[in-house]
């Protein structure tokens, strides 16, 4: 999660999609509540969000919240998808991204701490989520390899 | 059963953990820049910020490579239309040296002008006369303009020649470097005159100066103005050789002409009027 953290900030910042960055913290939630379900989908959400407002000096909580309900629900989600297909992760990183940081952008607004316009904000949220789903091919086997490598043996649910 | 109790945990824990943010985000809310999270925040910064620079100089070349290979089609278009603007800045920086070069050439002529107190009309040449055995141009100041036979012409630097035939808007001028253009001149330095004649490209001859006179290379050579052609004092050229001429005791003098005839653009015209007002010298 830090080394996600870092890398965001630092060469992603960088590499920019007609002005958007990747939304790392999302894809891992995403993946991780893909790959463990919506209990470890949650956890990792808060954790990645909590992480990235105290690390990267956001307004606190927000992304820990609006993480903590993606993961739940990608978690709920992937249980009523019974054959997976190569897409499948691509599609859920994205449509989840862009509903995370849509829903980030509504509690921000509702705090008073969204310092953006509505359009821009869909624009971000349209275009990061994009960039994540091109990411997803590259780092959903990395992180497929990590989880295994945590989980206890046990009955495999795909 | 099992899967009832680990459904209700998992509601359970998702609850917790929203509670927990929505806890989180009134304490930062309400705490400000002096609450606690906010200082947890800064303390975190601080820890965060030599990692993040420390990253970012190492990955900084991959960074900045993806970020270019993005920007590739954007770069070959700003590449030629930059390339565009560079030929474009080029030939305005040829035509403001052009231009340079005139108004140098004009301000010549109008204190040539001013200094010499001379009636002028200023001309500009417009062709050479293409023949071998004519040293001539066409200016384009005629008859309409008051342009006359046997006017001179000079440029900034001196004497061009004068006028040899007119029409009604153009007029041909005999260049002091013609065989058949001879001039009254005048040592600077010894006030002794003579006849100075054209040799093509060789530089002018100055003829019938009194034998024994001391002439020395560098010497100016200005118009007598005994001729009644041309006014005195205008600069012809400077004295290139002496060479001595033991058979007729007459040193041959060798004139170089101070206008380049083969850099011609703009000349003024002497008004017969102003020949006479022209002041000594």
């Amino acid at each position: 999660m830090v080394t996600a953290l870092l890398l965001q900030s630092t060469v992603f910042a960088q590499v920019k999609l007609a002005g958007a960055q990747p939304e790392l913290m999302y894809l891992i939630t995403i993946v991780m509540a893909m790959l463990e379900g919506p209990a470890v989908g949650a956890v990792a959400g808060f954790t990645a969000g909590l992480g990235q407002d105290f690390l990267l000096d956001q307004p606190k909580g927000i992304n820990a919240l609006a993480l903590t309900l993606v993961g739940y629900a990608v978690g709920q989600v992937r249980q009523y998808i019974v054959t997976p297909g190569p897409l499948t992760p691509v599609l859920l990183v994205g449509g989840f991204t862009a509903i995370g940081i849509l829903f980030y952008g509504l509690v921000a607004f509702l705090l008073g701490q969204l310092g953006t316009g509505f359009l821009f904000l869909l624009r971000t949220a349209f275009l990061s989520a994009i960039y994540n789903a091109v990411l997803t091919p590259l780092l959903y086997p990395v992180l497929k390899r990590v989880a295994e490598a945590s989980r206890a043996s046990r009955v495999h649910r795909w | 059963m099992a899967i009832y109790k680990r459904e209700r945990s998992t509601r359970l824990l998702v609850v917790a953990l929203v509670v927990t943010s929505l806890m989180i985000i009134t304490l930062d809310f309400r705490g400000g820049q002096r609450g606690p999270l906010a200082a947890a925040g800064r303390l975190s910064l601080a820890i965060i910020s030599p990692l993040q620079e420390g990253i970012a100089k190492v990955f900084s070349p991959v960074g900045a490579f993806f970020s270019n290979l993005a920007a590739l089609g954007s770069l070959r278009t700003e590449n030629a239309r930059l390339r565009a603007e560079l030929a474009e800045l080029q030939g305005a920086q040829a035509e403001i040296l052009e231009y340079e070069a005139r108004i140098a050439e004009l301000t010549g002529l109008l204190e040539f002008k001013e200094e010499f107190e001379l009636q002028t009309i200023g001309a500009t040449v417009v062709s050479e006369v293409p023949s071998n055995f004519e040293a001539s141009v066409t200016i384009n100041r005629g008859a309409a303009d008051g342009v006359e036979l046997d006017m001179p012409v000079v440029a900034a630097e001196g004497l061009v020649g004068r006028v040899v035939q007119v029409a009604e808007h153009w007029s041909k001028v005999l260049l002091v470097i013609d065989t058949d253009h001879a001039v009254h001149a005048r040592l600077a330095s010894t006030r002794e005159t003579g006849i100075l004649r054209g040799q093509r490209e060789r530089d002018l001859r100055l003829d019938l100066i009194l034998p024994g006179t001391p002439v020395q290379p560098g010497e100016q050579v200005v118009t007598s103005g005994q001729d009644g052609i041309y006014p005195p004092g205008i600069g012809i050229g400077v004295v290139s050789l002496v060479v001595p001429n033991e058979s007729t005791l007459q040193e041959e003098i060798l004139v170089r002409p101070n206008v380049d005839v083969s850099r011609l653009s703009d000349v003024l015209v002497v008004l017969s009027g102003g020949l006479l007002e022209g002041s000594q010298r």
